[in-house]
């Protein structure tokens, strides 16, 4: 069992101090360990401007539903289709959510006849569709976002203004390292 | 056979000695500190601030101890959402119910609702009891239906919008000052933001407005609500006799409350009045008085009330019918068409068609038989000053650089 000298481990990265993400030690002695387990403060990555915003679409009104548009800063790490699956799925958990159906139509007067107890009982719609859109993102984000270093957040922490995605910056990594993506003409919003 | 190490890594001074003492400082830490750290001292820091742990197997279990001792102190210190929300809320039951702090009018209505029940179910109910056992239950029934959707109303969270905090300020207008193109937004990061988005809706263009106190930009038929200060989603109006803000979460109940509140108004004066023109016919009317004083308090809060209360069920079927709220009726922001425009609204840009409107029965529909929305407000939750994720990491043993 070694114990290292601060901030070098066994062939891995050496973080320094403007990253965001944590150190690791790896035991030497296993070299044939598979994985490791870091985490990652999420605020630092907000701070170091490693985030994307995908702004919510209102031209079908005040529905949630997100832009599909690709955002440039994926491109050469996500491919197109990939993310455009993400979005279009996230889009429809939303367009379930917020649908009229004969089941919500039966919560909502099961609700008036029981003097709203059944709500303390039972989940709505929304919340179970909220609930389904959770495991999609911790799905997505282990198969395939991190891998590629990035973070898609949950909207509801943001009041479902805008989706945002956290650029996990690695070691060495200058947030502003790739060449200045030229964003379309809309002014960003990211509030 | 994995390694798990819990390390975490801190801005330029912090120091790691022991990680149990880390964390109140790192908190403090996060919250105050909100520029962007310079390169310069990340070189210092590595031997300084990260401790790598060995990881044998009793430290790694140790360690993991440590953190769940941390964390469990971390939970006593962590604070419900709504013992910090900015805005004029009074929370109750641990933050599930959410009422305004003017209690004024609200007390009014409690006590003429219960003067008004008391009184018919002591004095006109018996009597009435006897022509028909169905009378006083329809009355029951529709009075516990009012009861039910006035609480609901009142302690119901109207769709509250979070403040903006501090970090995501900080990093919209760094955002914003690293784009070099966009036209709108100029680089001095002491500008004020720009007052209006614009967003089309179905073909028509629709403003969103800054909101100064909540530092966002309001979401289409979103409103800040001066009495309680706060951003509320589909913003309605706020109804001192309920006490809250009548917003996206409760309009639905606020509407049923309105529309049962006015059958039983009505009901409860037929039942008074039948009461007492069938004791007249027997006595006369002093005695008639004098006997049932109740129907009489009855027939006056009844008579004074009905008509506010019938107004205003009108005025709320019709804005149901039109997918209108209060607050942009009142602003007459959105005329058909073929109606003269008065002449405030004729401010490009703002249109003159409800944008929102998709039909009579889809409002109806979609404004009272949606799932409930979920509160973004989320009062009951904990505040988290440091979110964190957990990624599993292949182990590069022989380059330099990190693949995740």
């Amino acid at each position: 069992m070694d114990s290292k000298p601060a901030g070098t481990a066994a062939g891995g990265a050496v973080q320094n101090g403007t990253t965001t993400t944590s150190t690791y030690s790896t035991n030497t002695d296993s070299k044939n360990a598979a994985f490791e387990t870091q985490i990652i403060i999420l605020n630092q990555c907000r701070k170091l401007n490693g985030q994307i915003f995908i702004q919510r679409d209102y031209t079908r009104g005040l529905d949630v539903q997100f832009e599909a548009e690709y955002p440039a800063r994926l491109t050469e790490k996500v491919p197109r289709d990939v993310w455009e699956n993400t979005i279009t799925r996230i889009n429809r958990i939303f367009a379930d959510a917020e649908a009229i159906t004969p089941q919500t139509i039966f919560e909502t007067v099961l609700g008036c006849f029981t003097c709203y107890a059944s709500y303390l009982v039972t989940k709505s719609t929304y919340r179970r569709k909220l609930d389904e859109l959770q495991e999609f993102l911790d799905r997505e984000n282990r198969d395939i976002y991190h891998h590629v270093g990035f973070h898609i957040r949950n909207p509801m922490e943001r009041g479902l203004r805008v989706l945002e995605i956290a650029m996990l910056i690695r070691q060495g990594e200058i947030p502003h390292e790739e060449p200045e993506i030229q964003e379309s003409s809309r002014p960003i919003r990211t509030i | 056979m994995e390694t798990v190490a819990l390390i975490r890594m801190e801005e330029e001074e912090i120091t790691i000695d022991d990680e149990t003492q880390t964390n109140e400082t790192r908190h403090e830490v996060h919250v105050n500190q909100c520029v962007m750290p310079s390169p310069s001292p990340a070189t210092s820091s590595p031997s300084t601030s990260s401790s790598a742990f060995p990881s044998d197997s009793a430290d790694i279990s140790r360690r993991h101890q440590n953190s769940q001792n941390l964390t469990s102190s971390e939970n006593q210190n962590k604070k419900k959402k709504y013992e910090v929300h900015a805005g004029r809320n009074r929370f109750g039951c641990g933050g599930r119910l959410v009422c305004s702090r003017s209690h004024g009018a609200f007390v009014v209505t409690v006590f003429l609702m219960i003067a008004t029940l008391t009184l018919y179910f002591v004095f006109d109910a018996p009597f009435l009891w006897n022509i028909s056992p169905a009378i006083p239950i329809v009355a029951a029934v529709v009075s516990i239906t009012v009861i039910s959707n006035f609480l609901a109303t009142s302690f119901t969270d109207p769709g509250i919008l979070p403040r903006v905090e501090n970090l995501e300020i900080i990093e919209a207008k760094r955002q914003e000052n690293g784009v070099p193109s966009t036209s709108e937004i100029p680089a001095d990061p002491n500008t004020p933001r720009p007052r209006f988005r614009d967003v089309i809706i179905n073909g028509e263009h629709v403003k969103m407005k800054y909101c100064t106190t909540c530092r966002l930009y309001r979401p289409p038929r979103c409103s800040h609500c001066a009495v309680c200060d706060n951003c509320v989603l589909m913003f309605d109006h706020h109804c001192p006799w309920v006490g809250n803000c009548i917003g996206l979460r409760n309009y639905n109940y606020f509407y049923r409350f309105v529309f049962c509140l006015s059958i039983l108004v009505i009901y409860l004066f037929a039942c008074a009045v039948t009461h007492m023109s069938l004791l007249a016919q027997q006595m006369p009317f002093g005695e008639v008085i004098r006997k049932t004083p109740g129907s009489v308090v009855v027939i006056l809060i009844c008579f004074l009330t009905t008509w506010s209360i019938i107004g205003l069920s009108c005025f709320h079927t019709y804005l149901l019918c039109a997918d209108l709220t209060t607050n942009e009726d009142l602003k007459r922001i959105y005329r058909k068409k073929h109606r003269s425009t008065p002449p405030a609204s004729q401010i490009p840009g703002i249109p003159t068609k409800n944008p929102f409107y998709m039909g009579c029965f889809k409002s109806f529909a979609s404004r009272l038989f949606k799932s409930r929305f979920p509160s973004v407000l989320d009062a009951t939750g904990y505040v988290d000053h440091q979110p964190t994720i957990e990624i599993r990491v292949p182990i590069q043993h022989e380059k330099n650089d990190e693949k995740v």
